[in-house]
């Protein structure tokens, strides 16, 4: 009886040291990789292969006059960081609902709140119409507007995104060139 | 009981060796260790050498011509003990801000797994930059073929180095 006890608590010991052998392993295995791609028309290819983390150290270097005095131009409009999240914060609250709808010649331009993420879709409406699928966590936007009045917080909006699951951020597609962004956690990269 | 000189006991020798013997044994252990003292900052230096790797550099043209240039990532690692001198008060005033951040990239750099972490693709040129076992290895693949290879934790004592 006390040979079967020792035999067991042998057999956790031991399974605890492997398990601690390979946590740490298995734990930079489940990293969040962020991944760039750009092809042009002319057979030109940019593909970067980054952890979130490297990312994220590098954006700590954006220098701090970028996310400050921030101001956007929307159709015309300026709107100043005040109204950026007063805007923000009256979409985040609106239940889902697609809030603009761009129509030209080329595309009609979608921009939705779905479930946790915006949404910036396309239809192309001709051949050289651009086909566009942004999908953009809401906790992102929260957090690059979390930062002090007026400025911009990128490190905690990287923050937000190494949090989220992973999957496609960003599709556009034109007649000059394709840009995918997305997120996935380690593999085999090569 | 037979007694033995007292010189016969203190040599270290078993009883019944003769003196020569002795001596000779003596003679030898003095040759291994002159040699030992002799070979040691070699054997130290080629295991330095060893653990701390190469920067090689490899360089094919379009005639066929090859170079080949190893160099002991220990001598960059000197050549890095001297560049705070060397790079100006100025420029080591302006990386300062970014100095957590340069670490913490070159950290990730030599903690992350295999990967191409950079291709670039035009006119025929393909650049890349991948990290390969302990290595970071930069190719250039076009008219010329030239790869640069440097053991990663030299990024980190690159940039620990200068900023």
């Amino acid at each position: 009886m006390l040979r079967g006890t020792r035999f067991r608590t042998a057999r956790l010991v031991l399974a605890l040291l492997l398990a601690a052998a390979f946590l740490p392993a298995a734990a930079s295995a489940a990293e969040p990789w962020i991944h760039i791609k750009v092809e042009g028309q002319q057979q030109e290819k940019i593909n970067i292969n980054l952890p979130l983390s490297m990312a994220e150290a590098a954006v700590a270097m954006i220098p701090a006059e970028v996310g400050q005095d921030v101001e956007l131009d929307l159709d015309g409009q300026t709107y100043d960081w005040y109204k950026l999240t007063t805007l923000w914060e009256s979409v985040r609250d609106a239940p889902e609902a697609t809030f603009v709808t761009v129509e030209n010649a080329d595309e009609m331009i979608f921009v939705r709140k779905e479930g946790e993420y915006m949404l910036v879709q396309s239809e192309p409406q001709s051949a050289t119409g651009a086909e566009i699928d942004v999908k953009f966590p809401l906790s992102v936007i929260d957090a690059l507007l979390s930062g002090p009045e007026g400025t911009l917080d990128f490190t905690a909006a990287f923050d937000a995104l190494a949090s989220t699951a992973p999957g496609q951020l960003v599709s556009l597609r034109d007649e000059n060139s394709t840009v995918k962004i997305w997120i996935d956690y380690f593999e085999d990269q090569n | 009981m037979p007694s033995f000189p007292s010189s016969d006991r203190n040599d270290g020798a078993p009883r019944g060796v003769p003196r020569a013997r002795a001596r000779r044994s003596r003679a030898l252990i003095w040759v291994v260790a002159a040699l030992a003292c002799l070979l040691l900052p070699f054997v130290t230096l080629a295991a330095t050498v060893a653990v701390t790797g190469f920067v090689t550099v490899e360089i094919e043209d379009a005639a066929g011509g090859e170079i080949f240039l190893p160099m002991p990532a220990l001598v960059a690692d000197l050549g890095l003990a001297l560049a705070p001198r060397l790079l100006p008060a100025e420029a080591r005033r302006e990386l300062a801000p970014f100095r957590q951040a340069l670490r913490s990239i070159a950290d990730d750099i030599d903690d992350c797994p295999d990967a191409t972490l950079l291709e670039v693709i035009d006119r025929g040129e393909r650049v890349t930059f991948a990290k390969e076992g302990r290595s970071l290895v930069l190719r250039v693949e076009g008219d010329e073929q030239v790869t640069v290879a440097m053991p990663s934790r030299l990024v980190s004592s690159m940039v620990r180095g200068l900023v």
